[in-house]
C-alpha cells in the first residue's frame, strides 16, 4: 500500500478565457492498490483533476497549468497522453460515448492494434479480459446488442486491456439499479485486490460506495478539502451542507441520536445504539392517513408490447393515483417504468387495458401533465432561463414565474444560457418550465440520477413544496432512501409486472420484494431488526424508537 | 427496429462488413468517378441496378429497404418533377400543358406551366446520379464498423486527426437519429395543447440547440477515449495488408474507371476538334454508352 504511484504538486489550473482557477494548489499521493473515491458538488473540479491525473490536460490542455505531477519520480508532463495511457485507464461517464467500434472484440483490442500488437496477442488477451470482467462469449456480439451495465462492463475491458496501474471511473454506476451496482463495484474491489490495480471513482452516490472505499478524496471549489479515511470524514466534513457530501444513512442516524462515533457499519452503529441509548421496543405499527382524495390516474389490465416483441413489455398493470400524493415507481432497469411512463403521457398507444387521466382519455389530458425525462438536457432549447420557461407558455402571470424562479434558485440566472448551467440547475430549469404550467400530475423519470446532495435536497423540497399544493408526483427512481423519505406510497416493479404497492414501510421492508426489484435493503432496516424494534426504512422512524440514554451529550 | 437501430452497423457475419475499409472506400470512389463522367441513362440505369444487387447480396434488412426506397423516390422522383416543369435549356418538348400563357394572372406570370420531355430525362440522369451514391453510400454505412473506415484512411496516409473528424460523423449516426427522436419527444412534453403534444413537425425548428450541445458533449468524450488507448499514437502502428483478392478487385474497378474517364476526355475533345481517326471505336462507344 506504500508504494507510490503518482504525486501531484500544488497543482493549479485555470482554462482559457476563465479569470478563476478550477483547480488550486492541488497535492494528493496516490499509492498502489488503493480504492480512492473522489466525491464534491458539480463544477467543483472532479472532472478537471481527472484530466490531471490522466496526463490529457498537461502540455497541451490550452489553459494554464502550474505544478508537477510525477510517477516513480519522474515528470509526466514528458510524457504523451498515449503514454499516460498505458499507466492511466479512464472510463467515462457514458459508454455509449467512449465506444468506437461495432464488435465487442473490436473494441477491447482497439488499443493493443493502436500500439501495433500482435493479432494473435490480441485475441488472447481479449478473451481473457472479456472473462475478467464477466462478458466471456461476447466477442463476436454487436456493442448495440448490449444492455446498460454490459456496455459499463465493455467500457472498462476496452481501458482494461491496456494493463493501467491506475483506473479512473468517472460516475461509473449513476444510471444502475442497486443490483447492479453491487455487482460492479464488486468487480473493481477484485481488480484491486487480485490485479493490484489503483482504482478512482468519481461518484456522488457515496453514501452506497462508501463501505467499497477506504480513501475519500473531498473538493470544493477547486480544493481539496478532505483527503483521508472515508470513516473519518463524517465528523469532518459531513455536516457542511455547502461541501455536498451525501452520508450513509447509518452516519446520518448517529449524527441524528448524537452517538459518541460516526460509523457507516451497521454493527458498530447497532453496539453503539444498544450502549448508549434507550430503546423502545414497543412495536406500533403506521396508520395511513386515509382521506377522501380525487382520482387523477387509474390503469386497469394495462399491458403494453413493443411492435415486433415477441412479449408484453407491461403485464395486466393495475393501480390508482390520487391528488397530492407522491408515488414513487422502483425496480430494475428495464423492468418497464419508462415504458408505463410513456403510457401515460400519452407518447404510445395501449395494447391492452385501460388509462384514465385526470377523469378523461390520455390523448385529451396528457398534455396537462409535466413529464421530465430521463435525460433533462435535451428538453432545453432557448437561449436564456426565462425564455426557457416561457417556451410555450405566453399567458404566464409575471409575477408567479419570478417566484417560482426565486423558490427554485433561479432569480439570478435569468438571463443565462441553460445548457451552460451546472447539471442541478439544468434540471431546476426544466422543472420550472414544467411547473409553471402548473400541470395536476407530475412524472419524473429517474430525476437524481448523477446529481449531487445540494440538488437532491433541492428536488426533495421542489416535490413537498408541489404535493402541498394538491398536485400529484409520480417519480421512478432507484434511491431506496429517497423513496423512504418522501414517497407516499411505492410501486415496486418486476418483469413487466407490479409485484408491490404500498406504504413505503410496507414494501421497503420486505427482503424478498426488494430482492425481486432489485434493490438494496435499507440500513435501517437492518439496524431496527438488529435492535429489534417495528422494521423501519427512514432516520425518522428508527429515532422515533430511539433515545439518548446519557443526557446533555453534546454532538 | 428503431430508428437508431436503422443507423447502427451490422453484424459482422455480414461479408460485406468484412471486406476492408480501403476496398469499401475504393469502390465508392469509383462509383462516384463513374456516376459524374456517365450521361447515358440506361447505363447509369445498370449502375444503380448493379447497387441495389449488392444491397440484396449483403442481405439488407426490410426495414432498412422501405426507408431506402423512400429516400430513393423522393430522390429520383423530385429530380424528375422538378426538371420537367422548370427545363430551361433549348431544345424542349412540351408533353403536357399544365398552365396555359393565356390562363388569367398565372399564365401571364409563368408564360404556361409544361412538362417538358427532355426535362424528364434530365432529371432522370441527375436522379438516377444521387440514387447510385445514396445506395452505395447507405451500404456502406450499413456495413461498416467506424474504426475500419478509419484504419484505411489512416493506411492511406491522411491524418489521423483530419480522419478521426470525419468517421466520427459516421459513429454518432445512430445516436443522432435516437436523440433526433428523443428531443422532438422532449418538445412534444413540453407544449401545453393538445395539438402541439401531438405534433412533430412544428418541433423541428427547435431540435437544433439541445443535439448540437450534446452532440459536442460526446464528440469530447470519444476524442478523448480514443486518446487514452493510443489512437494518434503513430510510433508503434502496424500496417494492415490489403487482402489479394480484394486488392485485385480494386485495381480493376480502378482500371475500369480510368479507361471510362480516358474514353470521355478523348469524346468530348473530339467534339472540340480534335478528332483522331484511330480512335473511332471508342468515340462511337462513348456515345453509345456513355
Amino acid at each position: 500500500m506504500s508504494t507510490n504511484m503518482l504525486s501531484i504538486k500544488d497543482v493549479s489550473y485555470c482554462y482559457t478565457g476563465r479569470k478563476i482557477s478550477t483547480l488550486k494548489n492541488i497535492s494528493l499521493n496516490i499509492h498502489k492498490q488503493e480504492m480512492i473515491l473522489i466525491a464534491g458538488r458539480t463544477g467543483c473540479g472532479k472532472s478537471t483533476l481527472i484530466k490531471i491525473i490522466n496526463g490529457l490536460l498537461l502540455g497541451n490542455g490550452g489553459g494554464k497549468f502550474t505544478g508537477e505531477v510525477t510517477s516513480k519520480g519522474f515528470n509526466i508532463l514528458t510524457l504523451t497522453p498515449e503514454e499516460m495511457g498505458l499507466l492511466v485507464g479512464t472510463v467515462y461517464q457514458s459508454p455509449d460515448d467512449q465506444l468506437f467500434a461495432m464488435t465487442v472484440e473490436d473494441e477491447v483490442g482497439f488499443v493493443l492494434e493502436n500500439h501495433g500488437v500482435d493479432n494473435e496477442i490480441i485475441k488472447k488477451d481479449v478473451k481473457e479480459t472479456l472473462n475478467r470482467v464477466g462478458l466471456s462469449g461476447f466477442e463476436k456480439r454487436s456493442i448495440h446488442a448490449l444492455s446498460g451495465g454490459q456496455r459499463q462492463r465493455l467500457a472498462l475491458a476496452s481501458v482494461l486491456i491496456n494493463k493501467p496501474q491506475i483506473l479512473i471511473l468517472d460516475e461509473p454506476v449513476s444510471q444502475m439499479n442497486p443490483a447492479g451496482v453491487r455487482e460492479f463495484l464488486d468487480l473493481l474491489k477484485e481488480l484491486n485486490e487480485e490485479d493490484g490495480i489503483t482504482i478512482i471513482v468519481v461518484e456522488h452516490r457515496v453514501h452506497e460506495l462508501a463501505k467499497y472505499f477506504p480513501r475519500l478524496i473531498m473538493m470544493y471549489e477547486g480544493e481539496i478539502i478532505y483527503d483521508g479515511d472515508i470513516n473519518a470524514a463524517w465528523s469532518k466534513v459531513g455536516d457542511e451542507i455547502k461541501y455536498g457530501l451525501r452520508e450513509p444513512q447509518n452516519v446520518k442516524l448517529c449524527r441524528n441520536l448524537a452517538l459518541s462515533n460516526l460509523t457507516s457499519k451497521t454493527d458498530e452503529v447497532i453496539n453503539l445504539i444498544k450502549n448508549e441509548c434507550f430503546v423502545d421496543t414497543a412495536k406500533c405499527n403506521s396508520i395511513l392517513e386515509k382521506r377522501e382524495r380525487k382520482v387523477v390516474l387509474e390503469a386497469k389490465g394495462l399491458s403494453y408490447c413493443y411492435p415486433g416483441a415477441h412479449s408484453n413489455t407491461l403485464n395486466d398493470i393495475n393501480f390508482t393515483l390520487y391528488q397530492g400524493e407522491t408515488v414513487a415507481l422502483m425496480g430494475y432497469n428495464g423492468a418497464g417504468k419508462s415504458t408505463m411512463f410513456n403510457l401515460i403521457a400519452g407518447l404510445t398507444d395501449l395494447t391492452a387495458g385501460k388509462l384514465r387521466l385526470l377523469g378523461g382519455k390520455v390523448t385529451d389530458n396528457a398534455h396537462k401533465l409535466g413529464f421530465l425525462r430521463q435525460d433533462p438536457d435535451l428538453m432545453l432549447l432557448a437561449d436564456t432561463v426565462t425564455k426557457e420557461i416561457y417556451w410555450h407558455n405566453k399567458n404566464l402571470d409575471d409575477a408567479k414565474i419570478i417566484e417560482l424562479m426565486k423558490h427554485l434558485d433561479l432569480a439570478d440566472k435569468a438571463e443565462d444560457f441553460p445548457l451552460a448551467l451546472s447539471k442541478g440547475q439544468r434540471l431546476r430549469v426544466v422543472l420550472a418550465a414544467l411547473l409553471a404550467r402548473q400541470p395536476k400530475l407530475l412524472l419524473l423519470d429517474e430525476p437524481t440520477t448523477g446529481q449531487d446532495q445540494q440538488s437532491l435536497l433541492d428536488i426533495k423540497n421542489i416535490i413537498r413544496a408541489y404535493t402541498a399544493k394538491e398536485g400529484t408526483v409520480f417519480f421512478c427512481t432507484h434511491d431506496v432512501e429517497l423513496a423512504a423519505e418522501i414517497a407516499d406510497r411505492v410501486f415496486l416493479m418486476g418483469e413487466g409486472k407490479l409485484i408491490a404497492q404500498g406504504t413505503p414501510q410496507e414494501v421497503l421492508t420486505n427482503k424478498d420484494l426488494l430482492l425481486a426489484g432489485g434493490l438494496s435493503i435499507p440500513p435501517m432496516l437492518k439496524i431496527s431488526e438488529g435492535i429489534n424494534i417495528a422494521q423501519c426504512v427512514t432516520v425518522e422512524e428508527v429515532s422515533r424508537h430511539v433515545h439518548k440514554a446519557i443526557m446533555g451529550r453534546s454532538r | 427496429m428503431s430508428i437508431k437501430q436503422l443507423w447502427e452497423g451490422a453484424d459482422s457475419n455480414s461479408w460485406m462488413t468484412r471486406l476492408d475499409g480501403r476496398s469499401k472506400l475504393c469502390i465508392l470512389f469509383s462509383v462516384a468517378i463513374l456516376a459524374i463522367t456517365i450521361d447515358n441513362p440506361r447505363t447509369l440505369f445498370l449502375l444503380f441496378s448493379g447497387t441495389l444487387l449488392l444491397h440484396f447480396a449483403a442481405k439488407t434488412s426490410i426495414y432498412k429497404w422501405q426507408v431506402f426506397a423512400l429516400l430513393l423516390l423522393l430522390g429520383l422522383w423530385g429530380s424528375m418533377v422538378s426538371q420537367a416543369l422548370f427545363f430551361a435549356q433549348t431544345p424542349r418538348t412540351p408533353l403536357v400543358m399544365l398552365i396555359s400563357p393565356d390562363f388569367p394572372l398565372l399564365g401571364t406570370l409563368t408564360n404556361g406551366l409544361f412538362i417538358y420531355q427532355e426535362g424528364i430525362l434530365y432529371g432522370a440522369i441527375q436522379g438516377l446520379r444521387s440514387s447510385i451514391m445514396l445506395s452505395l453510400g447507405l451500404l456502406i454505412c450499413w456495413n461498416s464498423d467506424p474504426r475500419q473506415l478509419l484504419k484505411a484512411l489512416v493506411a492511406w496516409h491522411l491524418s489521423p486527426q483530419v480522419a478521426f473528424m470525419l468517421v466520427t460523423a459516421l459513429r454518432f449516426l445512430p445516436v443522432l437519429a435516437s436523440e433526433t427522436g428523443e428531443v422532438i419527444t422532449a418538445l412534444r412534453l413540453r407544449s401545453n395543447s393538445k395539438i402541439d403534444r401531438q405534433s412533430t413537425w412544428r418541433h423541428l425548428p427547435y431540435v437544433v440547440n439541445p443535439l448540437l450541445a450534446r452532440c459536442l458533449r460526446r464528440a469530447q468524450t470519444l476524442a478523448l477515449s480514443v486518446v487514452s488507448r493510443g489512437f494518434f499514437l503513430t510510433s508503434n502502428k502496424k500496417t494492415y495488408d490489403w487482402p489479394q483478392k480484394e486488392l485485385i478487385m480494386c485495381s480493376i474497378i480502378v482500371l475500369v474507371v480510368v479507361l471510362t474517364v480516358s474514353s470521355k476526355i478523348v469524346y468530348l475533345a473530339s467534339e472540340q476538334g480534335y478528332y483522331v481517326g484511330a480512335l473511332r471505336y471508342i468515340y462511337d462507344w462513348t456515345k453509345l454508352y456513355l
